[in-house]
């Protein structure tokens, strides 16, 4: 799957939460600092990166919630063939 | 957002309303027959009373309740904690002026055993801020970088600082007891301290506009400027002997503390709905 649709189905899952901005900004970050930075992205790099959100989302929404909203992510991800 | 969290709302709101329609016309029509005959000082008193130690007390019942909910390692453990113990030492600072106030009726007692739960507050509520922006910045979201925040946090406290000195060297000078004059001076100075990590607060909430965060912050941070606000103009007030215009700083506490109650509790919906 390509970042920019990663990208675009993660920042959409967590904009109620951290607003389109923050969430789009935030995913963006965390796919430079883990070496995603256009092109297909592989199924370890995406579950690096839900990881990465994960601990992020935790510090509003606590890690039950953050796994929660995590596990959205990833279902929508695995409905288009990226995890 | 839930149908109960808008009837939260409504009913902050309309509180909120209340008392600026309460308290601000006294500063103008101070000796009116509504101020005179309806809304007597003793019914302020009460009513403001009533409802500063109400919320108060909602607004560190829910800092704590989501402390409780945050798991043990999760970075904004600590620092809700520290809020909670920070809004609990306002509420048993409001506590003892409230009893004197309200059951002994005797006028507001300054200095007191009120002052030393408000002044312990500070520590707590700076220091939470502090661990919020640490917290926030660890985990990677895009919140800015640690240099920005100090170039904006060391900016903010060259300005207030200044602003602080102006203002506390006539609080200084004047006739009062010593200890008033010095808690007089203290408050506004640490009122000046809480709102350098307000600032950089208030840089980063701007970034989560349109999410719930934000929503939690913008409550949380417009109830610390009104506080920081009423304790500024409460102690000038006071010192300079402009009794006048102590509504100003009535309602910018009450105001505070609906912002603040409004805050936690959207954190503990936020954690839990």
């Amino acid at each position: 799957m390509h970042t920019e649709a990663v990208l675009e189905t993660a920042a959409r899952i967590m904009a109620p939460y951290l607003g389109e901005n923050m969430a789009r900004a935030s995913v963006r970050a965390h796919c430079q600092k883990l070496g995603i930075d256009g092109g297909e992205v592989t199924r370890e790099k995406a579950e690096a990166l839900l990881a990465k959100l994960a601990t992020g989302l935790s510090v509003f929404v606590g890690r039950e919630k953050g796994a929660a909203i995590v596990g959205e992510i990833r279902q929508a991800l695995a409905g288009m063939g990226a995890v | 957002m839930t149908a109960a969290s808008r009837r939260v709302d409504l009913v902050v709101g309309l509180i909120g309303v209340a008392s600026l329609a309460a308290f601000l016309p006294k500063l103008f029509w101070r000796e009116s027959a509504l101020y005179r005959d309806f809304l007597t000082d003793e019914v302020l008193v009460y009513a403001g009373g009533i409802v500063k130690l109400v919320f108060l007390f909602l607004s560190a019942l829910f800092a704590l309740r989501s402390v409780r909910r945050l798991e043990g390692g999760n970075p904004a453990r600590r620092p809700w904690a520290l809020l909670g113990g920070g809004l609990l030492c306002f509420f048993l600072g409001q506590a003892i002026l409230g009893f004197h106030v309200m059951v002994l009726r005797q006028p507001s007692p300054f200095p007191s055993w009120a002052d030393a739960f408000f002044v312990a507050a500070y520590p707590l509520l700076i220091g939470a801020l502090a661990e919020f922006i640490r917290a926030y910045r660890a985990v990677g979201l895009a919140v800015g970088t640690a240099s920005e925040h100090a170039v904006l946090g060391f900016g903010a406290a060259a300005v207030l600082g200044v602003v602080d000195l102006m203002l506390v060297r006539p609080i200084l000078a004047s006739s009062a007891p010593a200890l008033e004059r010095y808690l007089n001076a203290a408050y506004p100075t640490l009122d000046f301290a809480l709102l350098v990590p307000i600032l950089v607060l208030m840089r980063i909430t701007w970034k989560f506009q349109g999410g719930r965060v934000a929503f939690v912050w913008t409550m949380l941070l417009t109830g610390g400027v009104c506080l920081c606000a009423g304790d500024i103009a409460f102690a000038y007030f006071s010192t300079m002997g402009k009794q006048g215009l102590d509504p100003l700083a009535d309602v910018l506490f009450v105001l505070s503390y609906l912002f603040i109650a409004r805050g936690t509790m959207a954190q503990y919906e936020l954690l839990t709905s």
